[in-house]
């Protein structure tokens, strides 16, 4: 079954064709960093930067795909959580499109996205896992018990690990994205030059904890001077990624552990972090589990893990109401009655 | 502008506290700016909102992505701005400002600062400052334009 995915909850306008869930035809993705293609500057947040895009990014979707929307069997498109004008571009594109034709319509959760960007790398994973969703939005520990199956064990309260990394550079003058430039400059520099504090590790809640770190740092970075900020950038780099691995890592492997579950995937931007696949990855394999995470495209939002998703929500319960509304927060566990609400 | 009070909190679950206690005196559609550093707790501060409002604080999380986060319950209504990404008051207009402007719930604005132009009067204004590593200074004003 050929299906066509659609991505506008945040920052990216992503489509993509993904035939029977695994196997994907093309991956379309603008990001607001990359916006020279199309001509014109994105402005950076903006829902009418997504109204510009959705057309394009569809049509090369489909013809890198060498399909026409005839061919197209099932249509999904992300409905949420997100920013809800961003969303609503890309709901109502894809809905307009399903009306249309007549063709099948699936909403699809984002985290569930994320979660089914794992599956496409990873045909082998085994149904029970735990996954850590790692992005700019997202910081969530979720119990996977088959597909459409879902418990949230732990999420931020505050900032996500993603938006840690991505202040953090700002205030450290890096350039975007923060996350990726904090990664290579941590690589030269040493992750215990500074013990930067771990909020609530030692807690025995699953629940994450991002802004005192932050806060640390700034204060930090507010009584060095300027020299010493630039003599010591990669060091404080490396602390302070060190300091949001270590929370990261620590809760996950405790998390499987009682879980009991051998598979463990990483998902969202943030999966793209060596330190944190490295560290992860290492605690993981001293207990006899392994770590799965998706190729570097499929880590940062994407249409080809909504169109993975929407077939396999399809396969589970067919297709969804066209009356599907964009919702900014939507817990995972409210997957099916959000769906039967609308 | 008049200045309502000006306060120190020793610990983010006394800026938490402080905010509880604002919050029994927002109504409907008030509009509440925050403005200060990264760090000096206007995220906690939204948190003790949502308390007062009887909303589930847990669900209080920042919206720097989102740029908005709407939390409700029986009948109470809460909507969570963050300006901290967006560059152009345009883009403001783009995410449906003025729709929330008029819709029965209290608006909270991190970063408020940046919508100067496109906030409604009268509103309140919460000025964060970091004293030290746990001491922060809140000024509360009301300003009438």
């Amino acid at each position: 079954m050929l299906t066509l995915g659609i991505e506008t909850s945040c920052d990216e306008t992503s489509a993509s064709v993904v035939y029977a869930g695994e196997s994907i035809r093309s991956n379309i993705i603008l990001s607001q960093a990359d916006h020279s293609k199309f001509g014109g500057v994105v402005p950076e947040l903006a829902s009418r930067a997504h109204v510009r895009n959705i057309i394009p990014i569809y049509k090369q979707a489909l013809e890198e795909a060498q399909c026409q929307l005839e061919d197209i069997e099932l249509i999904s498109a992300t409905m949420g959580p997100g920013l809800v004008g961003a969303l609503l571009v890309g709901l109502s594109f894809a809905k307009g499109l399903a009306f249309a034709t007549g063709k099948p319509f699936v909403p699809v959760h984002h985290i569930e996205g994320h979660l089914s960007a794992n599956l496409l790398s990873h045909p082998e994973l085994h149904p029970h896992h735990l996954t850590l969703i790692v992005s700019g939005g997202h910081t969530m520990l979720v119990e996977v018990k088959a597909f459409g199956e879902y418990r949230t064990i732990g999420q931020t309260k505050d900032d996500a690990a993603g938006e840690a990394f991505d202040k953090i550079a700002k205030l450290l003058g890096l350039g975007y994205p923060g996350g990726a430039q904090i990664d290579k400059l941590a690589k030269q520099g040493d992750p215990n030059f500074y013990k930067f504090p771990r909020p609530i590790i030692k807690d025995q809640s699953y629940q994450f904890s991002f802004s005192g770190l932050k806060t640390a740092v700034v204060l930090y970075v507010d009584k060095i001077t300027e020299k010493e900020k630039s003599d010591s950038l990669p060091h404080i780099c490396a602390s302070f990624q060190e300091a949001v691995v270590d929370v990261l890592a620590s809760k996950t492997v405790r998390a499987a552990d009682e879980l009991g579950v051998s598979h463990i995937t990483l998902s969202g931007g943030v999966a793209a972090n060596s330190r944190l696949r490295t560290v992860l990855s290492d605690r993981l394999k001293a207990k006899g589990k392994k770590l799965f995470y998706p190729e570097m495209s499929l880590c940062t939002d994407n249409a080809a893990m909504i169109a993975s998703a929407g077939y396999y929500r399809y396969k589970k319960e067919g297709p969804g109401n066209l009356i599907a509304n964009a919702f900014p927060y939507l817990p995972l566990e409210q997957i099916e009655s959000e769906e039967k609400d609308t | 502008m008049t200045k309502v009070l000006s306060i120190t909190s020793h610990s983010e679950e006394e800026t938490l506290g402080l905010a509880e206690k604002l919050g029994l005196f927002f109504k409907g559609n008030d509009t509440i700016v925050l403005t200060g550093p990264m760090g000096a707790g206007k995220t906690a501060f939204v948190r003790g909102l949502a308390r007062a409002l009887k909303l589930d604080s847990n669900m209080v999380n920042s919206p720097t992505y989102t740029i908005v986060n709407e939390y409700k319950s029986g009948g109470k209504a809460l909507f969570h701005f963050d300006l901290y990404r967006v560059e152009q008051l345009s883009e403001l207009v783009e995410i449906g400002w003025d729709d929330y402007l008029s819709r029965d719930g209290v608006v909270v604005v991190e970063w408020g600062e940046k919508a100067k132009g496109y906030l409604p009067y009268p509103h309140y204004q919460a000025d964060f400052s970091i004293v030290d590593e746990t001491t922060r200074e809140i000024a509360v004003e009301v300003i009438s334009g």
